[in-house]
């Protein structure tokens, strides 16, 4: 056998081999876009064109019952934005400020308040009782959440204005419509951050608490020098999905204080409901709920650069 | 072979769910006979589904109705769901003006024809407060299922208590003011009577509106009228309850009045007829209930209420022959629902003797006769909610004139009707 020949040879097997593993490839290629389809497909079918159709309809004057009722452009956008003279321009400006003001409000107890209980569970014996105990509020409906607490916070007789003795009008004039409305989303939906800081808490190494009890820092100093910092991408995880859910607020004033009294607890999601759903103005709902998305973006966005050094 | 096979059986689930599964329709006795003229009904009020089951077994071979009852608190959000998506029923019943934008968009379809075919004069078997004042265009479309008056609702142990006669409530202002504050007992945290800042209002404030000669809107021009003479009289009366002649707490958050009333230390409530079950339970013999007395300076009442349309889709000559059986059949019965709580409207079941006996009925019956029912005007629901509603809470919580809450409402009432259809 010559050296041409062995040549051939190995030639012939790298060219034999070569269409097997093109077909390997093209094979397992096929098998991961057969994988990611499914996500693409329920992606695109409800997300994606739903947001395109949302877009569209945000374009049109357009009744929910009979559909299109001609192009307006951008001209719902300008109105609720530029034309203070509006009903819907007035409502969404409202309804933003009340949904920024419950933000703002809100997310320092949604992060503050579940990081202080998990931070004491973590420290403290009979875990395995008191983490099912703080999660349980967040297994319940808001119907029977806000059931519960507006019969407790009623102005004659509620279990609150007995126990403390005043007559605090707590679901009917503000401040303390918003101060219930806070209390019953953070008495609810605290577990849930809870168990996520409780988590991070968990997987922060055990040498660096130890290492701080040996250099003789307390709970306190322990919590605010080494647990704070070592949780701060968990803390900031937490802000901002708490922040995402709290612009989303309607159940809590819609079922506590029907976004009373006057307006003063309807959050811009009461509003968007109200424009599309009874007052058929859908197109003006679509709008508002673009620009209210918009917002939000760009409030996680500022979040997120913020937890990634603000730039620096 | 097992990764494709895999991301197939992946695929096609993701196929399935995207493109809204969902079993296929249980059909019902009456469509797999095939040979029944079926039509959807849906409502929002008390629940049908016996007297449907008994309209479909009488009717077995011929017509069938695929029922469903719907909650009240999203009825308009269901129905628009589902008309938006050409899934809508046939035939719809709701309150009152939930059907004004239907049949300004020509989705609905006169509603006399098919009255007349099932044998119905209403010119004369409905009450005129429940069939006049229900046009869109002079042309009626509804037809009214039941109404539930607001009256007024008394404990007679605390009247009694009080040395009032527990057989004679108030009949008129002065009369209720003198009882309310006789039964106002701040020592023991008993009122005489509780105003809240928000409901009843939407029965209340229509009540006593009327009672003092005015109209919340005239559906023809949408002209808003409330902020008049007789809305501030009306507003007036229930902010002087509370900070004029002190017979209500301040500040009453909602459902204080029912749950106060319940337990016997809210001594009088004016309200929809449809707290009576419950008051009765709670209260047995020591519940009275009369007409509202006249705060102003004609009787008049708000008339909650029901009533049904049909929608154009898939009204075809067969079906409008099974509605108008329906019509007839609900109407014939309906001394069975009175039974069970539902407040008739048909002619001959209020004048029938058996009616008269079961408890309460009687002054309901009344009450209905001197009823009036909110505009037939597209979203006046959401729009009184809105603007009027919010502005008698302010009110009533004293955050607001009673002149600035009735003008500022009206005028961004006004502002809304330009956008309305």
């Amino acid at each position: 056998m010559s050296v041409k020949d062995v040549g051939a040879r190995q030639a012939g097997r790298t060219r034999g081999s070569r269409p097997a593993a093109t077909r390997l490839r093209a094979k397992s290629t096929i098998s991961a876009y057969l994988f990611i389809l499914p996500f693409l497909i329920l992606f695109g079918g409800l997300t994606a064109y739903p947001i395109g159709y949302g877009i569209y309809i945000s374009l049109h004057h357009w009744n929910p019952i009979v559909g299109n009722n001609g192009w307006v452009g951008l001209s719902t956008y300008a109105e609720l934005l530029f034309n203070g003279s509006s009903l819907f321009s007035q409502q969404f400006w409202q309804g933003l400020g009340h949904t920024v003001l419950f933000v703002g409000i809100s997310v320092p107890f949604l992060v503050t308040v579940p990081l202080l209980i998990a931070y004491g569970i973590y420290r403290a014996s009979g875990k395995s009782f008191f983490r099912p105990l703080y999660f349980f509020p967040t297994t319940l409906s808001v119907t029977a959440v806000t059931s519960i607490w507006a019969w407790i916070l009623q102005t004659q007789g509620g279990a609150v204005n007995q126990i403390l003795g005043v007559h605090i009008p707590w679901l009917v004039a503000e401040p303390w419509a918003w101060i219930s409305i806070d209390l019953v989303t953070v008495w609810w939906t605290s577990g849930f951050n809870m168990i996520i800081l409780y988590a991070g808490l968990t997987q922060l190494p055990k040498t660096v608490f130890d290492a701080a009890a040996i250099d003789g820092a307390g709970v306190f100093s322990t919590f605010f020098s080494v647990a704070v910092p070592q949780l701060k991408p968990v803390l900031v995880f937490v802000g901002i999905i708490s922040t995402i859910a709290s612009f989303n607020l309607f159940a809590q004033p819609y079922l506590l204080t029907g976004g009373g009294p006057g307006f003063s607890t309807s959050p811009i999601t009461m509003f968007i409901y109200g424009e599309g759903f009874n007052a058929m103005h859908m197109g003006t709902a679509a709008a508002m709920a673009f620009l209210m998305g918009i917002v939000l973006a760009a409030i996680s966005l500022g979040q997120y650069w913020f937890s990634r050094g603000g730039g620096q | 072979m097992r990764q494709p096979a895999l991301a197939l059986s992946l695929l096609l689930g993701a196929v399935w769910l995207a493109a809204g599964a969902s079993p296929p329709p249980a059909r019902t006795a009456a469509a797999t006979r095939g040979a029944a003229v079926t039509f959807s009904f849906w409502n929002s009020g008390p629940d049908l589904s016996t007297l449907v089951q008994g309209f479909n077994r009488t009717y077995a071979s011929k017509y069938a109705i695929k029922y469903r009852n719907i909650p009240y608190a999203n009825e308009t959000e269901i129905v628009n769901s589902a008309l938006s998506a050409h899934k809508g029923p046939t035939l719809m019943e709701e309150s009152l003006t939930p059907s004004a934008p239907y049949a300004v968009e020509g989705i609905e379809v006169p509603i006399l024809p098919l009255l007349k075919m099932a044998g119905i004069n209403p010119a004369r078997d409905f009450p005129a407060s429940m069939w006049n004042r229900t046009t869109v265009n002079k042309v009626h479309y509804v037809a009214p299922v039941d109404a539930l008056p607001t009256v007024l609702f008394y404990n007679k142990a605390l009247f009694k208590a009080a040395g009032l006669n527990p057989n004679r409530p108030p009949i008129n202002q002065a009369t209720f003011v003198r009882d309310a504050q006789k039964l106002t007992v701040r020592a023991k945290g008993q009122w005489g009577y509780v105003q809240e800042p928000a409901w009843p209002n939407p029965f209340l404030f229509p009540s006593l509106l009327e009672q003092f000669g005015g109209r919340e809107a005239n559906p023809a021009t949408r002209k808003i009228l409330f902020a008049s003479s007789a809305g501030l009289a009306a507003l007036n009366f229930e902010h002087n309850t509370i900070f004029k002649w002190h017979v209500s707490p301040v500040n009453a958050s909602n459902g204080e009045a029912h749950n106060l009333f319940v337990k016997g230390k809210n001594a009088m409530e004016m309200t929809g007829a449809y707290d009576y079950p419950i008051f009765k339970k709670a209260l047995g013999k020591n519940l009275g209930m009369s007409v509202l007395p006249v705060i102003g300076r004609r009787p008049a009442d708000f008339l909650g209420q029901n009533y049904w349309w049909l929608f154009k889709n898939g009204l075809t000559p067969a079906v409008r022959k099974a509605v108008a059986a329906w019509f007839a059949y609900y109407y014939h019965h309906s001394l069975l629902l009175a039974k069970a709580g539902t407040i008739p409207v048909w002619g001959p079941t209020l004048k029938n003797p058996a009616f008269r006996r079961i408890a309460g009925m009687p002054v309901i019956a009344q009450a209905v006769n001197t009823g009036v029912l909110n505009p037939l005007i597209p979203n006046w629901g959401t729009t009184t909610s809105t603007y009027l509603y919010a502005n008698i809470s302010l009110v009533l919580e004293g955050k607001m004139s009673v002149k600035a809450g009735l003008h500022v409402a009206a005028q961004k009432m006004q502002q809304e009707m330009a956008t309305l259809p």
